[in-house]
């Protein structure tokens, strides 16, 4: 999720925050300000205009809130895209059932911030077609920056248990994913010995020369050394 | 940033409140403030005191005044909410001006009350439960009087010895289609039905057929007792004219048609032994009356520089509700015999600085049938040369009608085409609200400051049908239109990308239903309906709230993006 970690989608999560609040906002008052007038049916579930003006000031508000407290950003992300693509999907179902345009669900909006329908329509959009495509677009960066899918692999110096990041991280501090200690992502370049006790196959970086560490098969503790070393202590192992 | 946009909206929307803040007072609010008069005007017989109806806050009210400068006083209300059509029913003066009396429905609406009062001191004298469906009533001396029913049928209430009022006869049945009822002398009642007037006898309670229209129709009549001779107010296809009619050798005197068509003989009356009938006409300076008597060797002409709504001819004096220009509606007194004019009854208490003051201006124009019609034509504040106003089209009477002023003042060019007065009795006669709008479309086409793309129509009840068969017709020349009370409503197949403002009271029969589908319909082809249903109010709005709530929901609709 390293795509909305960037710049770009922190950007992206803050103004969908501001803008779905917005959204809410202008919901909630468009209902209050129009309350005495009637409001049409919407035509695929038959319930008031002003009702769904509800429900989607109530969902666009929970997704506001989700993009501010929740951590996890593939979450927000996929959150984002589900609201947009369910508002997408309704105005596409308005369409099949030959609705010609969505103004005339939009007065009481337009008239309560002094805009046309054709204006708020426009507006609204504009905005759906954001919260889609950016959230959609973010989701699609991060799964193509995912590390499986960039290459670089390393091992973590305390545990040796593998990390696979991108190119673009070399250099970053991280927890490790399985013993959390701190560790720093360095260019591949990967030593191999094999585990004095177990004989497994063990690889790590050349700059953990000298680090002990639990062997990750059978967790006996070693001394990670040159293989070269390695190899004269272990054949010296089998002559005693 | 989540607050960030939400005080974003809060913040746009609090600088359309303060828009609309500053300019609201200067319109729906004055404009709501003035109290219209509804129905006839009914002074006594000497002309010294006079009984009408007028707007209140929260319904419609009878009120007494007395004409040398006393303050009308509120002698019954009946609250609008909930009620259709129905109002008071203004009962007139007995004989020697001692009582008066009106009726009004309970609040239950299953029967009527019919109130007498003191013709001196205004003070409730009586109290008579009637039939609900009581219409007309007529003094047949200061202790009794008669009322019809139903349109078929005839009571008798006599004051008893005690003081109290009750009913003592009843003739069920004896007409159909009754109207124009009229007591001809203590015995003898009269009326007018399709084919022209019947006579009840109240001794024998027999009917007979006084006068019998041929190639005529009878409008309206009037008796008088000291010549024994009926004045008759017919039409036919040319438009009006006046018959004298007396029954006893069945003998009956043209006293000619009246010239124009687009005057209107509202109601004829005698004066004595003397016939007399006063005419409201438009004209290019807004209205005129023609009083005619047969003491008159010419009509006497009254010009009057506004709209009027109602007039009544008695003896010497004309009374009209009306709208100078510049001016807010009030009551008007013509002394044909000083002649001098006087206000006797204003709408509003104070000035209205921001709201009056817009007086139109006035255009003739011939239509397609070539019907000559006076407009008025209403300018936004400022005109800008380099700037393109909307426009208002209608047709509608000369008479008050705060919409307009709120149109004008709100940026909008409006024009509207006098309403001939036959339409307002003559079923015979087409109807030229399509015509007349069109040509006032024409008209406004050639004005470089209109822009012909935000048309907008107004109709109001059965002229929507009118409005409705112009925008099937012509779909592309109107971006949008306000139907109130509407009868009728476009086809919404034919409709696409309009606004429309639907504006109708919650006890205007199935109004909410009728028109909450044709938004639905409206909505799916993409036109912007905004529906405004009144919580208890009927087909014609009758409070003061009523009408500013619709006067504020007008400039909204009219303010907001065309």
């Amino acid at each position: 999720m390293n795509a909305v970690r960037s710049k770009a989608g922190r950007f992206f999560i803050s103004s969908v925050a501001a803008l779905l609040g917005a959204l809410a906002a202008a919901l909630v008052l468009g209902n209050m300000a129009e309350a005495r007038l009637v409001q049409p049916r919407e035509p695929l579930m038959g319930m008031e205009v002003s009702s769904l003006y509800w429900m989607l000031a109530s969902g666009a508000m929970a997704v506001a809130l989700a993009c501010i407290y929740i951590r996890q950003s593939g979450f927000k992300l996929a959150l984002i895209l589900w609201f947009a693509a369910t508002v997408v999907i309704y105005r596409i179902g308005l369409t099949w059932q030959g609705i010609q345009g969505t103004c005339g669900y939009l007065g009481s909006l337009a008239h309560t911030f002094n805009v046309s329908t054709g204006v708020a329509n426009v507006l609204l959009s504009v905005l759906f077609s954001y919260l889609l495509a950016g959230s959609a677009g973010l989701l699609l960066w991060s799964w193509l920056a995912r590390p499986e899918a960039a290459g670089f692999r390393t091992a973590c110096v305390h545990c040796g248990g593998h990390i696979a990041f991108s190119p673009a991280n070399v250099g970053q501090k991280i927890s490790c994913p399985h013993c959390r200690r701190e560790t720093t992502l360095q260019k591949p370049g990967m030593l191999k010995m094999s585990c004095y006790f177990c004989k497994k196959h063990i690889e790590f970086p050349a700059y953990a020369i000298g680090v002990k560490i639990q062997c990750p098969h059978c967790k006996m503790d070693i001394t990670l050394k040159e293989p070269a070393q390695a190899q004269v202590e272990v054949l010296a192992k089998a002559g005693e | 940033m989540l607050a960030v946009g939400v005080l974003v909206v809060l913040g746009w929307r609090g600088v359309v409140l303060t828009a609309q803040r500053f300019k609201e007072p200067t319109l729906a609010r004055e404009f709501a403030s003035i109290r219209q008069f509804e129905q006839d005007l009914n002074p006594n017989g000497a002309n010294t005191r006079l009984v009408f109806c007028q707007d209140t806050k929260d319904g419609v009210g009878i009120y007494y005044c007395d004409m040398a400068g006393g303050k009308p006083r509120l002698l019954c209300e009946q609250a609008e909410k909930g009620r259709s059509w129905k109002r008071f029913t203004l009962l007139g003066w007995a004989p020697d001006d001692s009582l008066f009396a009106c009726a009004f429905p309970d609040k239950k609406q299953d029967q009527e009350f019919i109130l007498i009062f003191d013709g001196r001191t205004g003070e409730l004298v009586s109290k008579v439960a009637a039939d609900q469906s009581l219409v007309q009533l007529g003094w047949l001396s200061n202790d009794s009087f008669a009322y019809s029913a139903g349109g078929n049928s005839v009571r008798i209430v006599i004051k008893q010895p005690k003081g109290e009022w009750a009913h003592k006869r009843f003739f069920e049945n004896v007409a159909t289609n009754m109207a124009n009822f009229t007591v001809v002398s203590a015995n003898l009642v009269a009326w007018r039905d399709s084919r022209g007037i019947m006579g009840l006898s109240l001794d024998s309670g027999a009917t007979e057929r006084i006068w019998e229209a041929s190639t005529n129709r009878l409008t309206d009549f009037s008796y008088s007792n000291a010549g024994n001779e009926y004045l008759l107010n017919c039409s036919d296809g040319e438009g009006q004219y006046l018959l004298r009619f007396r029954p006893e050798d069945k003998r009956t005197i043209n006293l000619g048609r009246i010239s124009s068509h687009q005057a209107y003989v509202r109601k004829a009356g005698w004066n004595g032994k003397r016939w007399r009938y006063a005419c409201l006409t438009n004209d290019l300076a807004g209205s005129a009356f023609y009083v005619r008597s047969s003491e008159m060797a010419a009509p006497l002409l009254v010009p009057w520089h506004g709209g009027v709504r109602s007039f009544t001819l008695h003896g010497n004096h004309l009374f009209f509700s009306s709208d100078p220009d510049g001016e807010a509606p009030g009551i008007w007194d013509y002394d044909m015999s000083a002649p001098t004019i006087k206000c006797v009854v204003a709408s509003t208490s104070g000035p209205l600085s921001h709201s009056i003051g817009r007086p139109s201006s006035r255009l003739v124009m011939t239509n397609a049938f070539g019907e000559l019609r006076y407009c008025r034509l209403w300018t936004p504040p400022r005109v800008l040369p380099d700037r393109r106003y909307p426009v208002l089209l209608a047709q509608e009477f000369n008479e008050w009608f705060p919409y307009w002023q709120i149109a004008a003042q709100g940026g909008w060019y409006v024009a509207v085409a006098d309403r001939p007065f036959y339409n307002s009795w003559d079923g015979e006669r087409t109807r030229t609200w399509v015509e007349d709008v069109s040509r006032l479309y024409e008209i406004m086409a050639q004005n470089l400051n209109a822009d012909t793309n935000r048309v907008y129509l107004y109709a109001c009840s059965a002229e929507t049908y009118y409005l409705c068969q112009f925008m099937d017709e012509r779909p592309e020349l109107a971006r949008g239109a306000i139907l109130f009370s509407p009868g009728s409503l476009p086809d919404p197949s034919r409709l696409q990308n309009r606004r429309l403002l639907l504006v109708d009271g919650t006890a205007d029969g199935d109004a909410k239903k009728r028109l909450s589908e044709f938004q639905d319909r409206a909505a799916e082809k993409g036109n912007e309906v905004t529906l405004f249903v009144q919580d208890g109010a009927g087909h014609i709005a009758a409070s003061g709230t009523t009408e500013y709530d619709r006067a504020q929901e007008f400039w909204r609709f009219m303010a907001g993006q065309p």
